[in-house]
């Protein structure tokens, strides 16, 4: 269910059209190599390409949409990031001449609540309209983000800096402290610490592009949102391609041409080292998913975005196409309240052997078969296997176990009644589920599940909700937020870093009235669990990031919080004549290296 | 009639204020709402989100949205859409060409063929003609929009790939989305392969729009004819040997069309307004496919501001249909 504006998959292409020539990282990121295994090929000037989605696009604004299809133009076409990532999830420069790390001397750790993070811009860029883009600009760009008035999608981060230290056009210090007045970039609450270790997916990619301080200078931030650099024309770009025609809505079409300028300072960089190969650039949406497919199959455009499991069949045997489907950071899962509902504690509130007996009744397979085509990945954990370096592959595998289901029901103390339906202290092993309403792969997700639970004695029935209320939040009276439910059933976009997925279930995270943001929608209470998230937020050097994580992925596997179903697939299609096309697994949903696309045919 | 043009203008204002209260009324009942677009958004400050509320006017109490939104209506301000972030007025006037396009279009054909069809239907009675005129109104008042536009769609656009299955031009061709400035330009360089894309693009969602539109007129047409053809006066001037052709022509279509004109004045509205489900399947960026994004995301300025011209048409039209069937009807009173 697309409720218009949520962060959708991303997915990594496979082999057939990676354009890695081979896998696998090869050694730490030095000045002179990439840890990635990105390699584009050198592509053909001139001609046209034509990429589509079926949401709509509302605007431009690269900061403050939420919409995976505004960013499917602004992140990579429009806008160049500090840095992106490659399909195994590397960060790879674009405007840095190097991604801040532990190795290349970029990131110190001053103390257990300071941290400084140097970030080197490459020299020469230049904005679209010829005028320099330097350090003032990314100075400029976080003093927006972090004014709530600017409505910027995401402050997550960018709180923990202190203070900014431009100190050149090229060179700028980003100083990581706390802040005791909890007033800082939107916190609601006071930082103990400003280490933020998760700073390289959570800032500077891609939807946190610099803007140009030039021509925004004069607005104020509370008008950013509707100004036309923002809605309708951004007169300076930083990306391979500019605006030269923008239509919003559901029949929204970007026409874009290539920046001029968007090769200054890059000549020589291993990656997005060179001009733009096509002279123009159509993203167009359709306005629903079945015109999408029928454009693809007349040819009408040369890249369909935004597709699913379902739609495998209609894509199938398109002349001069070729589809692929993948998993990325997207997955399918069920979160259990643990807290109380209508006044009284859940079942799963306090019940381990209850919430794990549940797990293993579940037929993932079936569910992936049956429902999304065999193309999923059934989950053996809370995290997926693009969150590369972190997922942990030694994780046991998972299987369905519906004796062991039942001894542990049984040793639990839940009785099996002449219904068939188990009890425990006059409590019957029966509840709710819920998710979006309308959506049919999702009500067929439901039925098989209540088939699988009602095989260990449990008898669920089903309550959905528009996707807006279900979603809504706490203030809002959102279905999840306010733990007005038992077991929800949803999929979510994660950004490349663990420590998003910590935010579902550290305990600080429960929304209540002081906390209204709160995202811990399970109400998880784990001592263990908050324990290694913490210690995994303060750690800066990415292997021993690995280890904590590791640990947070057996507690969370024991204690149950949440259960995985499938990692949800993304499907392209694409002509044959579209050149280096690659699917990102993070949120530059396969955009982020338009400035490698070409049309193989060139200038037709 | 000067008299009763005054008074009918002066009852449209309550008509106006009501209708404006129960759409600001129905659209603050629907359930959920725009906040949700920022629920599931873990990374945005609280604070920022109350930024956005507080910048799209939600946090004032429901009558004061109210005040504030009518106000605007009539001052020209028509605030701006909350996804959008453009005027609303302005939005509405950038899809109203593509909108009026399609429902003229649409509109000409299925009362170039109604009215006919129609008419013939009723001189020829039970006749092949008038049974095959009934068998289709049938069908084509059974037959869905979304269905009959899908199918055409999949037929015509997929399967056999002879008309464009979305949009209203070929961008590939043009190089600029409609009616903009290099769309003009390349417009006057290309005229006639400009007009040809038009066509091209808009002959399967009007011909949607036409089966549906002729298969309901004609009926009623036809209805009409019928009832007027058996009046004394038609008995009269036949008596009188006025020749058939001046008996239908002259007496009998002039009186048969009088509740055809105020059926099409109440129509006309629908040229503004556009048709949801036929812009949605084609992708046709007009007023009804700019309504559903708007309802699909709660965007309450933009909802509010089709609704409220669709309304204040509908009222305008209904004044006109009576302002018409006066002028065309002499035996009309209203003194």
């Amino acid at each position: 269910m697309h409720f218009g504006f949520r962060f959708r998959a991303l997915a990594l292409a496979t082999v057939g059209l990676c354009l890695a020539a081979a896998c696998g990282s090869t050694g730490p990121q030095t000045g002179t190599s990439l840890l990635t295994s990105y390699k584009p090929v050198p592509g053909v000037k001139g001609g046209q390409l034509v990429y589509s989605d079926w949401e709509p696009v509302q605007d431009l604004n690269v900061l403050s949409s939420t919409a995976a299809t505004t960013q499917e133009v602004a992140s990579g076409p429009l806008w160049a990031s500090l840095w992106t990532f490659d399909p195994q999830n590397n960060a790879i420069p674009d405007l840095v001449s190097e991604v801040p790390s532990v190795a290349n001397g970029d990131v110190k750790k001053i103390d257990d609540t300071h941290m400084d993070v140097t970030i080197k811009l490459k020299s020469g860029l230049k904005w679209s309209d010829g005028q320099p883009l330097t350090t003032k600009d990314v100075s400029f760009t976080i003093n927006a983000i972090c004014d709530p008035a600017t409505g910027a999608a995401s402050q997550t981060g960018w709180s923990s800096i202190a203070s900014v230290e431009d100190k050149s056009d090229t060179v700028e210090v980003w100083h990581f402290g706390p802040d005791p007045t909890g007033k800082r970039c939107g916190l609601s609450s006071p930082l103990a610490s400003g280490i933020y270790a998760s700073f390289i997916s959570a800032m500077g990619g891609a939807g946190e592009s610099p803007v140009p301080q030039h021509v925004l200078q004069s607005v104020q931030h509370a008008d950013w949102a509707t100004n036309s650099y923002f809605t309708t024309n951004p007169t300076a770009t930083s990306g391979p391609y500019m605006v030269q025609n923008f239509t919003p809505g559901p029949a929204a079409q970007v026409v874009m041409v290539p920046n001029p300028n968007y090769a200054a300072g890059r000549t020589g960089a291993q990656l997005f080292g060179h001009a733009p190969y096509l002279d123009k650039l159509i993203y167009k949406i359709y306005g629903d998913k079945p015109s999408q497919i029928a454009g693809l199959k007349a040819g009408d455009s040369d890249l369909g975005l935004d597709l699913i499991a379902k739609d495998l069949p209609a894509l199938q045997g398109i002349s001069g196409y070729t589809t692929v489907a993948a998993t990325g950071l997207l997955d399918e899962f069920l979160t259990l309240n643990l807290g109380n509902h209508n006044g009284k504690p859940t079942i799963f509130n306090g019940d381990k052997a209850l919430r794990q007996a549940i797990a293993l009744a579940i037929d993932k397979n079936t569910i992936n078969t049956a429902l999304v085509g065999g193309i999923g990945k059934p989950m053996n954990g809370p995290f997926v296997n693009a969150l590369s370096p972190y997922f942990d592959k030694d994780i046991p595998a998972w299987q369905r176990d519906v004796a062991k289901a039942g001894q542990l029901l049984d040793g639990d103390g839940w009785v099996k009644g002449a219904d068939g339906t188990r009890s425990k202290n006059g409590v019957k092993l029966a509840w709710v589920i819920s998710t979006t309403s309308g959506n049919s792969q999702r009500a067929a997700e439901e039925e098989q599940l209540i088939k699988n639970w009602a095989e260990i004695g449990a008898t669920v029935s089903v309550k959905n909700w528009p996707a807006g209320q279900f979603f809504n939040d706490y203030k809002g009276g959102g279905i999840l937020a306010t733990g007005n439910y038992d077991m929800g059933m949803y999929a979510n976009n994660w950004s490349p870093d663990p420590d998003s997925w910590c935010t579902t279930v550290e305990s600080g995270q429960i929304p209540t009235d002081a906390n209204p943001s709160g995202q811990n929608w399970a109400r998880a209470n784990d001592s263990q669990l908050d324990t290694l998230c913490q210690q995994g937020a303060q750690e800066v050097d990415t292997s021993k990031r690995v280890e904590i994580y590791k640990k947070v992925q057996a507690e969370w596997k024991d204690y149950l919080p949440t259960i995985e179903l499938y990692e949800r697939p993304d499907v392209f299609t694409h002509s044959n004549n579209f050149g280096n096309f690659a699917a990102a697994v993070n949120t530059c949903l396969a955009t982020c290296n338009a400035a490698d696309w070409f049309n193989t045919k060139g200038k037709s | 009639m000067i008299g009763y043009a005054a008074r009918r203008l002066i009852q449209t204002i309550p008509t106006i204020f009501v209708m404006s209260i129960i759409l600001f009324g129905i659209m603050q009942a629907i359930p959920g709402g725009p906040m949700a677009a920022l629920a599931f958004n873990s990374h945005q400050s609280y604070a920022a989100k109350l930024a956005i509320i507080h910048r799209w006017g939600l946090d004032l109490p429901v009558y004061l949205q109210y005040f504030r939104w009518i106000g605007a209506m009539f001052t020209g301000d028509w605030q701006n859409s909350f996804f959008l972030n453009q005027p609303v007025n302005k939005v509405i006037l950038a899809r109203l060409p593509a909108t009026l396009l399609l429902m003229t279009v649409g509109y000409l054909l299925t009362e170039l063929l109604a009215i006919p069809a129609g008419i013939l239907a009723a001189l020829k009675r039970y006749s092949f003609f008038d049974q095959f005129v009934t068998f289709f109104a049938y069908v084509g008042n059974s037959m869905p929009t979304f269905w009959l536009g899908l199918m055409l769609l999949m037929v015509f656009g997929v399967f056999l790939q002879i008309l464009p299955s979305s949009g209203v031009i070929d961008i590939r061709v043009t190089g600029a989305p409609f009616l903009t400035p290099e769309y003009n330009t390349w417009f006057s360089q290309n005229p006639v392969t400009g007009v040809l894309d038009v066509a091209k693009h808009i002959i399967l969602p009007a011909t949607t729009l036409a089966i549906v539109g002729v298969a309901a007129d004609s009926r009623f047409v036809r209805a009409s004819m019928l009832d007027a053809i058996h009046q004394d006066f038609v008995r009269t001037a036949r008596a009188k040997g006025v020749p058939e052709r001046t008996v239908i022509l002259k007496h009998t279509l002039r009186n048969a069309l009088l509740p055809v004109i105020t059926n099409i004045a109440l129509e006309l509205p629908i040229l503004f307004s556009g048709a949801v489900v036929t812009e949605r399947i084609f992708t046709w960026p007009g007023m009804g496919q700019l309504f559903f994004q708007a309802l699909e995301g709660y965007d309450y300025p933009l909802m509010m501001g089709i609704l409220f011209v669709a309304g204040l048409l509908v009222i305008f039209f209904n004044v006109l249909a009576d302002f018409a069937y006066a002028i065309a009807d002499p035996r009309i009173s209203y003194a």
